[in-house]
């Protein structure tokens, strides 16, 4: 060993000695972002340059509009609006309450949560980026929260109303019902009809063909089911519960420990389909929030609609159970990174895809997580591996500018 | 006249005290009687699994038509340890945390409203710690209706069968965890 070395050596120890018990004291103060959100690669939209805050102006690319001109209306049992991490985006919110013996639905501003299953939602789509607590899919998101006092099919058609009518873009379900009503169907629909996006959950019953209502609304509701930490269908045999299965499914999101804002102003553990579904609903809100991607902007102009977003979500997925579309995972596990591309293949944000792009990728190939060279904005499919498979979705692209 | 006025006078006030004090007398021994007597049951049934007893009760047996019919559900605990129940979903109507459902039946043991069937469940786990000897309690109302897509429809006089649902969940005694699935023995009511 020479002097050279045994400086080095001496100041390494220096530093890892006073240094690093000031990181770890530090810890508990910092924002943490939860699984979920880093296995749907929502931070590659809004954190490029890694350094656990939302981007902000040169660096912040497509997401520098932010998303407030998106508006995701949550449908559940309210919030609790004076959380630290929830109470800058939330603009606002209605009670539904259906009339006893009467399908008369009224509604107030009496939007408080006393459950905390509403809060746990609302957390996973929307917490803030504020160097405490945890962060959600889409941290610039403002959230309309809906709250459904009798939990009635008919409150929830009066909610989904309101929300098409008060401009939201977005609406997340963690509801289920086990029957279809009429008036809930046509609420679906006059959402879809009106360019409004819901996502809903499937359900928790283990069942195959089983998903619940409204998520079994084929046509006009994205069905989400829920996945744990290995990539699997999320079940608990021990209870008897797990993601339901069906033909309407369409796409899986983290749903098992999901860290997110409680009901009493701190955080906890939440999962099952309710969990998953805001993932989803985040991810769209991401989409709507950036550029309009030409490949699929079908009516070309210039401007997503449901039917864009939705085909763009669901063919940008990894791939997860039989190959293809399946009734146990639906088209696959929901990718944030690769959905919000545009174009595709543009993953330093230059408007276009080009040698920077390939290089991205380059440098970090072969490489897993938890490895030096790995960096997840080259795992565009997010099969969390980088391999021959990432280059190839930026070759197939190479060339491509954005159209402003 | 004026000496048989003072004569009537203070026997009148006299057997006034006498009088108001035998009334507070009464009032308070009727009070205490009554107190003191076993609170009025209602119809009750329930089911014994080791380690819990799951039980539905109701005020009374007959209804008037439109009125509206109390059901408690409940689930004790008849073990000296800790019993955890998993749900994974529930129900949060009014702000009441429901993870048991309750249906009921027509003379024919047709199925004429199931609450789960109305409102819409939470799709996320919910757990429920008892300790020895803990009872826990869902209490419901039913507005003599049927259930989708009937349901604004009063049902017709008759006699209906009510039956608890503990729904499935995941009982956890020790490091033992099992699924139960309860139901209790119905009781019977009478619509005139």
């Amino acid at each position: 060993m020479t002097i050279l070395d045994i400086r080095v050596l001496l100041v390494w120890s220096i530093v890892s000695i006073v240094v690093a018990p000031c990181f770890l004291v530090t810890v508990d103060a910092q924002e943490t972002r939860p699984w979920g959100i880093e296995r749907v690669h929502a931070q590659c939209v809004w954190d490029k340059n890694n350094d656990t805050a939302v981007d902000e102006g040169a660096n912040a690319g497509q997401y520098t509009g932010s998303n407030e001109n998106v508006t995701v209306a949550i449908i559940d049992t309210g919030v609790n609006s004076s959380h630290p991490d929830l109470q800058d985006n939330i603009i606002g919110g209605r009670r539904f309450y259906q009339e006893e013996s009467s399908h008369i639905v009224h509604d107030d501003a009496d939007y408080g949560d006393v459950d905390g299953h509403g809060t746990a939602v609302a957390g996973i789509v929307a917490a803030v980026d504020n160097d405490d607590g945890v962060i959600g899919t889409a941290p610039r998101v403002q959230i309309f929260i809906m709250k459904l006092y009798k939990q009635s099919q008919y409150e929830a058609a009066a909610a989904i109303n309101y929300a098409v009518e008060h401009n939201c873009k977005i609406i997340s379900i963690s509801f289920g019902w086990p029957t279809n009503i009429t008036e809930l169907f046509f609420a679906c629909q006059n959402a879809y009809n009106n360019n409004v996006f819901i996502v809903a959950a499937a359900g928790n019953d283990n069942k195959t063909n089983d998903i619940d209502y409204p998520a079994k609304y084929d046509n006009y509701v994205l069905a989400v089911g829920a996945t744990n930490q290995n990539d699997s269908r999320w079940t608990n045999p021990e209870i008897g519960y797990g993601s339901d299965m069906g033909p309407e499914l369409n796409l899986m999101a983290p749903g098992e420990g999901i860290n997110t804002t409680a009901l009493d102003g701190g955080y906890g553990n939440f999962d099952m389909t309710s969990a998953a579904t805001p993932h989803v609903a985040g991810v769209v809100a991401l989409m709507w929030a950036g550029r309009v991607d030409d490949d699929w902007d079908g009516l070309n102009l210039g401007e997503w609609n449901v039917c864009e977003l939705y085909s763009k979500l669901v063919n940008k997925t990894l791939d997860l159970g039989q190959p293809g579309r399946d009734d146990e995972f639906g088209e696959g596990l929901v990718n944030a990174w690769r959905a919000c591309q545009v174009p595709e293949g543009d993953l330093d944000d230059s408007f276009n895809v080009d040698l920077f792009d390939i290089v991205i990728v380059a440098r970090a190939f072969g490489s897993q997580p938890n490895e030096s060279e790995w960096n997840p904005l080259a795992n565009i499919n997010i099969d969390e591996y980088i391999d021959i498979f990432d280059i190839v979705i930026v070759a197939a692209n190479f060339g491509k500018v954005d159209q402003p | 006249m004026s000496s048989s006025k003072r004569s009537i006078f203070p026997h009148f006030r006299r057997t006034l005290l006498l009088v108001s004090v035998l009334i507070v007398a009464l009032v308070a021994a009727t009070f205490a009687y009554l107190t003191s007597l076993p609170p009025s049951i209602g119809p009750r049934a329930s089911i014994i699994s080791d380690p819990v007893e799951f039980s539905i009760e109701m005020d009374k047996t007959d209804f008037e038509k439109d009125e509206n019919v109390s059901v408690r559900v409940s689930l004790k605990n008849i073990s000296n340890r800790t019993v955890t129940l998993k749900w994974g979903k529930y129900h949060s109507p009014e702000g009441q945390t429901i993870c048991f459902d309750f249906h009921v039946l027509d003379v024919n043991n047709s199925l004429i409203y199931h609450f789960s069937q109305l409102h819409g469940a939470l799709l996320s786990s919910k757990t429920i710690v008892l300790n020895a000897s803990q009872l826990w309690v869902n209490y419901f109302r039913w507005y003599q209706e049927f259930d989708y897509p009937q349901d604004l429809v009063k049902v017709p006089a008759g006699v209906y069968s009510i039956v608890g649902l503990t729904n499935r969940v995941g009982l956890t005694i020790g490091n033992e965890t099992r699924i139960v699935e309860l139901e209790t023995p119905s009781i019977t009511i009478r619509i005139r």
